[in-house]
């Protein structure tokens, strides 16, 4: 982020599509990953990503401070994913079937298949925050404001969801 | 959403526990972190970026960004009605306090009957009946006023 970035939203506030299109570019991958990440389905990443990115456009005055663009764009990106995840609001924790059918694209190797299926195993809560923190870098206070949970709840919580993907991925 | 040359915080400098202030007691560097990166990576790799790009560019054309969010505008409405509703609530509990209700001015004084009168009609009549002929003088009616009749 920076300087070019918070004009590049102020101008896409004003209504400026180019800078808007610049910022999609920006960060495009790093919400499908996160998505990826979420969802476990590729195709449903990317539908996932180009909703999010809508909804951003949509929704941009609303963003107050423009150096939590990524944050805020990770906000809503989750809320589509949990929406998607639970469509009648169920249990929040609730992991996802590890038996799911496999992506309609060819894994690019076991290794990716393996890490889906574990990624699948954890609850949606660990998959949240262990890709917010670990993958995409954001801050606790950062995911504390886009989950409304606290830093400490967050914190251990991270330390259960990279223990139980060590366990997953370890075991036989 | 990522340092765009890097796709792990787990390795990147900028990233440390010491950049965000005091120290991070949890390791941000394990395999599995790695490994998930990666992955993710190269499910990020097999997306046609310019065909996305060109899609999300039509999709974008055809919408026109809101004003700000009707949530939000609902949601000062909110605040302000409730402000204005426990402003309302503090005048009447002060006016309350200050002019006590005709309730709080004790019970209501009971309506005492008045006392029957000492005369009743038969007595009048008793009376009448024992005028002297020539009618009533002084010393008569004293005798009679105080003497029980």
């Amino acid at each position: 982020l920076g300087d070019d970035e918070a004009g590049l939203v102020r101008q896409a506030q004003a209504g400026d599509r180019l800078a808007f299109g610049r910022l999609a570019e920006r960060h495009e991958r790093g919400l499908f990953r996160f998505l990826v990440g979420l969802v476990t389905d590729a195709d449903a990443a990317e539908e996932l990503t180009q909703e999010t990115l809508i909804r951003a456009w949509l929704r941009l005055c609303d963003l107050q401070d423009p150096e939590h663009l990524r944050a805020w764009l990770a906000a809503i990106a989750r809320n589509l994913a949990r929406r998607r995840l639970t469509p009648r609001r169920r249990a929040r924790t609730e992991s996802l079937d590890p038996d799911l059918p496999a992506p309609t694209r060819e894994p690019i190797s076991d290794e990716v298949d393996g890490l889906r299926r574990a990624l699948a195993r954890l609850t949606a809560d660990e998959r949240e925050v262990l890709l917010l923190f670990d993958v995409e870098g954001l801050s606790h206070a950062e995911i504390a404001l886009i989950t409304g949970r606290s830093e400490t709840a967050l914190r251990s919580r991270l330390m259960r969801a990279r223990r139980h993907l060590k366990d997953l991925l370890e075991a036989p | 959403m990522t340092c765009p040359s890097h796709s792990s915080r787990s390795s990147h400098p900028s990233h440390s526990a010491t950049a965000e202030g005091p120290p991070n007691p949890e390791p941000r560097t394990s395999n599995p972190i790695a490994d998930l990166s990666s992955a993710l990576d190269k499910a990020a790799s097999t997306v046609d970026w310019p065909a996305f790009n060109a899609r999300l560019s039509a999709r974008l054309s055809s919408v026109e960004p809101h004003g700000r969010s009707p949530w939000v505008i609902a949601a000062v409405g909110v605040r302000l009605a409730a402000a204005g509703v426990l402003l309302a609530a503090g005048i009447a509990f002060g006016a309350r306090c200050l002019v006590p209700p005709p309730a709080a001015q004790g019970p209501a004084m009971p309506i005492v009957a008045r006392p029957p009168s000492l005369v009743r009609p038969n007595d009048i009549e008793a009376l009448l009946a024992q005028l002297p002929a020539g009618g009533a003088d002084e010393a008569w009616i004293e005798s009679r006023v105080r003497a029980p009749i």
